[in-house]
């Protein structure tokens, strides 16, 4: 079973405004007061879906999201579902599977820079 | 002046430079060593276009040789795609048509999708025609993210038509 590095929930209202964040991946601090929206491009895009998630609705699940801090770059699975006792938040589950991706990442390199030698390698017919 | 967001896909098989080209248009860098995308990166770039300022957010998605195989929340509440393929690379444009069919199975006919033809610096123009020639679709945009040709007009293509249907919505 894979193991995440570390994982943060930031809560927020369905209308965006920031409520509270354990802050272990990403630094969401200076977003106190603020719209979530309006500071994390990946959520304003998806803002109209999130108004809509139902409490039966199955979380959204975003894996392999890549997030720079410090000039370094993580990797994070993101879950975004209902808050299970407040209807009006909303929970962002960050959990940090950068060691993994990182080695994925160098698979698939591999694989495709493979791929490309093949690609140039075929005879014409 | 009136605000607008909208989130932007980029899509095409692995390599062709869709990385690059998103690069170009935000941050004016081209990183000289390849390195391949899993999963996806969001980034945002405002541009402002006949009374709209627009926030475009780009989503940045792994290249995947088969379009149907793009997991359908990464596409969800898309407006806007770019579809890159690579002009030195014939498995990149081969199935355009077919790929362009399948991203719209994904997300519905409601949607702009552009073409773009990376790579452009290293073809000459004749070979550029020849290529143009021998792709099933008519490109919207021949460009080279190495060195910033014609990547703002590519993203600025899909602004305004992205504006033109928000206008006509509203």
């Amino acid at each position: 079973m894979l193991t995440a590095n570390r994982s943060q929930i930031t809560i927020f209202e369905r209308s965006g405004k920031f409520v509270e964040s354990c802050n272990t991946i990403m630094d969401y601090q200076h977003l106190e007061g603020k719209s979530v929206f309006e500071h994390i491009p990946m959520l304003q895009s998806i803002a109209p879906s999130l108004s809509q998630l139902q409490m039966q609705d199955a979380p959204i699940y975003l894996p392999a999201v890549s997030e720079v801090k410090n000039s370094e770059t993580y990797y994070v699975d993101y879950h975004i579902y209902n808050h299970p006792e407040q209807k009006d938040y909303l929970v962002l589950l960050a959990m940090d599977y950068s060691e993994m991706y990182k080695k994925l990442i160098a698979l698939q390199q591999e694989r495709n820079e493979l791929m490309m030698k093949m690609e140039t390698d075929i005879p014409d017919a | 002046m009136k605000w607008v967001s909208k989130k932007v896909a980029i899509l095409g098989s692995h390599a062709v430079g869709k990385t690059s080209l998103i690069n170009q248009f935000i941050y004016n860098k081209f990183p000289e060593n390849y390195l391949t995308t899993i999963g996806l990166k969001v980034d945002k770039k405002t541009v402002e276009t006949d009374d709209y300022q627009l926030d475009m957010v780009i989503w940045d998605i792994a290249g995947q040789d088969n379009m149907a195989k793009v997991p359908q929340y990464y596409l969800n509440g898309c407006s806007g795609i770019i579809f890159v393929l690579d002009l030195t690379r014939p498995p990149t444009y081969e199935s355009v048509q077919i790929q362009l069919e399948r991203i719209q199975k994904i997300t519905g006919k409601d949607i702009d999708i552009l073409v773009a033809g990376n790579k452009s610096d290293l073809l000459t123009e004749a070979e550029i025609e020849k290529v143009r020639s021998q792709i099933s679709v008519e490109l919207d945009m021949v460009t080279s993210a190495k060195y910033g040709e014609n990547v703002e007009e590519l993203f600025l293509i899909l602004a305004k038509k992205l504006i033109k249907r928000e206008s006509q919505k509203a």
